[in-house]
């Protein structure tokens, strides 16, 4: 694997990462 | 409809239309027609893809979807960006190095005609049956909007897209989607800010509701 993609696989995993934590503490707070 | 709303519509589709068309206006042999001769900027290529991916069925379907069954349908969209980076690791490079215009003809040139002919007929049929579906969903909603007949809505949307894409070819539709890309995303902040600031209860509250509904 090349430098570029391993450069974008973790952008998106971090994105992806991110947005699942988001996710994760909206649901904490109101998900009853 | 305030006219202020036509005018918008009608000025949108000529424009989608005209641009498209502008910018094809090079194509004038096949590399033109089916490749934009390799000329297409890579942000324009993924913006592209994106408006493909994306249909009025998704921002109409996952709404609904959201409304009755709650967030789960979202782990599907964290598949794709994998899918992607794995699709552009691999088949891209390699459909790209074999200097074909469609995957099609690459599936000739290892297999047969036979094999050429089976699978883009059954690409052609299930493409055919799904953009029936993807165009007559916001065919229904922009019935609704106007009080047009359903004919007329689906009409209003397939002929300015086959017209621009038979005559300008990939570029007109690659310069199509980009714009398609920023109105797209435009509304959905639109959206986003007007159902935030007018919605009847507090975000916190509706958020709340969602909650103990069972839409988390």
């Amino acid at each position: 694997m090349s430098l570029r993609v391993r450069q974008t696989l973790a952008r998106v995993i971090v994105i992806q990462l991110v947005t699942l934590a988001l996710l994760w503490l909206l649901q904490q707070r109101y998900a009853g | 409809m305030h006219w202020v709303n036509w005018l918008i519509v009608v000025a949108y589709l000529v424009f989608v239309v005209a641009d498209g068309l502008r910018r094809a206006r090079g194509a004038t042999n096949i590399e033109a027609y089916f490749l934009a001769n390799r000329s297409l900027p890579w942000w324009a290529v993924g913006l592209s893809v994106m408006a493909t991916q994306l249909s009025a069925i998704t921002l109409i379907g996952t709404t609904g979807q959201g409304a009755t069954d709650g967030l789960k349908f979202v782990q599907f969209y964290f598949g794709l960006p994998i899918a992607m980076v794995i699709l552009g690791v691999t088949i891209v490079p390699f459909l790209h190095g074999a200097k074909v215009y469609t995957a099609y003809e690459y599936l000739e040139r290892r297999f047969d005609a036979r094999t050429r002919t089976l699978t883009s007929f059954l690409f052609l049929v299930s493409r055919g049956m799904s953009a029936g579906v993807i165009i007559s969903a916001p065919a229904v909603v922009l019935s609704a909007i106007f009080g047009w007949s359903l004919t007329a809505s689906v009409a209003l949307i397939g002929v300015p897209t086959v017209l621009y894409t038979v005559i300008g070819g990939v570029q007109a539709v690659t310069w199509a989607d980009v714009n398609q890309m920023f109105v797209i995303v435009g509304a959905v902040l639109a959206m986003l800010y007007v159902l935030v600031t007018r919605m009847p209860v507090p975000l916190d509250d509706a958020f709340a509701i969602a909650g103990a509904a069972g839409r988390m």
